[in-house]
């Protein structure tokens, strides 16, 4: 998504320095933990944080300072998704095998956590260090606690939209949103500055999520590199099941029942779950709370000084709800 | 009563939602995972005389990250239960990166970043010797948790021996300016002095 608007937009040098930077950090002086990162990191990603560290940076100028905090937010974001799939069990990640999967759980544990000090260590020695130090300490916290409370709800019928969005707040729009602040902490940008795209981020980061959470039903498994509506399937109340719990139709004691008994009739049922779904609507009542929240990070954009990244972050917004993948 | 005041800052660090990590994770934890790092740090504070304001802090600080460390290296490989699976593995590793971001979010509120360097350094060297040990299935996994409290105790009198240092640093430096600010004014006066003055001032005992 950003890597093509850093392609439009004549960010793809700083991106590409970026990718260089990351595999020669990676190359650290501890093999087994240094290969599986390099292996995490090359089976793909969309780079969407550091794209947005690029981008806020270049607004002041500071797109080359800003190259090692976007690898750190990748580093921080990779660790986060090393540890996400050992607690979801999951096998695959970008068609390859987890590290859980090909060692072991404590294994990928650890290099999870080399790569997140690693991630820390770079930061720390940043300009303006210092405040992005507890930047992402909060952010850490903020995203542990939102992950928590994900596994405490799973497969809560009673979910509302205010409990989906304090998980998915935390779980992809604060990192966005302090990829974004953080372009422009590196670059010692005005508090009020640095909040203002903080805000752009956030809701970027919760129409993202909407939309990823939305095409967790309608994409093929081929396309995502996971089984569509697998989300679903591990107990995830995501927005589009909890707008069609909330409404009143022929099947929905079916749905509750199924999701309650986690699914005993297998991929059938879940699959039976996920056409209730579509058929209640579900996907386009997502969908307009995702317009809500670009229409947000729009106003937000127009509240920046005049400079091109503006026309960058609006593409960007425009592209989140469009994208297919 | 520091000793006090250590625990119970410890306990806000464990608490989750109106939950401790007592109430969510099936996990043993002993009196020494609570108490051992706090009176280590006031130990090595009162032997290089240092505050005990500044020890506690230290302390707080080794003690998190203790936890942090030691309820990732707890987390088990089988599961056999989805109860199971969520308290002794899940949410262990989440409680774990939970107490990580309090242990930065402590080291900033309290100005302590300094010290950071060397709890990375910690960090990195268990998490390489973990990995490394499961690779090649070395016996360091079977004493991991004593060798994260030795690693930790290790780094924690480097942290004293820095932190020390600028104590120090700050006293000397403090009576250095004390000294600059009683003789200037007299310096600049620009007496000037003779060699017979200077022998004079030589013999004397005192200057």
């Amino acid at each position: 998504m950003f890597k093509m608007l850093g392609q439009a937009y004549g960010m793809q040098k700083n991106l590409n320095k970026v990718e260089e930077f990351l595999n020669d950090f990676m190359t650290f002086n501890e093999p087994y933990i240094s290969k599986s990162a390099l292996e995490v990191l090359s089976s793909g990603g969309k780079r969407v944080r550091p794209t947005l560290v690029i981008l806020t940076a270049s607004a002041f100028g500071q797109e080359e300072k800003a190259i090692p905090l976007a690898a750190a937010m990748e580093l921080i974001h990779m660790s986060s998704l090393i540890h996400d799939d050992i607690i979801d069990g999951a096998d695959t990640r970008r068609g390859m095998p987890t590290l859980n999967v090909a060692h072991s759980r404590q294994y990928a544990l650890h290099t999870g956590d080399y790569v997140l000090t690693k991630a820390v260590e770079l930061v720390s020695e940043q300009p303006n260090g210092q405040r992005l130090l507890s930047v992402i300490a909060d952010l850490s916290i903020e995203m542990s606690l939102g992950e928590i409370e994900q596994l405490r709800t799973m497969y809560d019928v009673e979910q509302t939209v205010e409990d989906y969005n304090y998980r998915i707040d935390r779980k992809t729009a604060l990192l966005m949103a302090t990829s974004c602040q953080a372009g422009a902490l590196v670059a010692y940008a005005p508090e009020e500055l640095a909040d203002l795209y903080y805000q752009i981020g956030h809701n970027l980061g919760m129409a993202f999520q909407i939309k990823d959470d939305i095409l967790d039903f309608e994409t093929s498994a081929k396309k995502l590199g996971k089984p569509a509506g697998e989300d679903l399937a591990r107990g995830i109340m995501t927005l589009p099941t909890i707008l069609v719990l909330q409404k009143d139709f022929a099947e929905r004691e079916w749905l509750i029942n199924a999701i309650k008994q986690r699914f005993p009739g297998g991929r059938a049922e879940v699959n039976r779950a996920i056409e209730i779904i579509k058929e209640q609507n579900g996907l386009e009542a997502a969908h307009e709370y995702s317009l809500q929240y670009v229409a947000e990070a729009k106003k937000c954009i127009a509240l920046l000084p005049e400079h091109p990244v503006q026309k960058t972050l609006l593409a960007g917004a425009d592209y989140i709800i469009e994208r297919s993948f | 009563m520091v000793e006090q005041v250590m625990l119970k800052e410890t306990v806000e660090m464990i608490r989750i939602n109106h939950q401790s990590v007592f109430d969510l994770l099936d996990v043993p934890f002993y009196q020494e995972d609570f108490v051992f790092f706090p009176k280590l740090a006031l130990a090595l504070g009162e032997a290089v005389e240092m505050t005990t304001e500044k020890a506690s802090k230290i302390g707080v600080l080794s003690e998190i990250i203790h936890l942090s460390s030691k309820i990732h290296l707890m987390i088990a490989e089988d599961t056999p239960t989805v109860q199971k699976e969520r308290q002794q593995m899940q949410l262990p590793i989440l409680v774990g990166d939970l107490l990580y971001g309090r242990f930065i979010n402590y080291l900033t509120v309290h100005n302590l970043e300094q010290y950071l360097p060397l709890y990375l350094q910690y960090l990195k060297n268990l998490n390489s010797n973990a990995a490394n040990s499961l690779r090649e299935q070395t016996a360091w996994q079977k004493d991991k948790f004593a060798h994260q409290v030795e690693m930790l105790a290790a780094m924690t009198v480097e942290v004293f021996v820095l932190a020390s240092a600028e104590e120090r640093r700050e006293l000397l430096s403090a009576k250095a300016k004390q000294m600059v600010t009683e003789k200037l004014p007299a310096w600049v006066e620009k007496k000037i002095m003779s060699l017979a003055e200077l022998e004079s001032l030589a013999e004397t005992e005192k200057i």
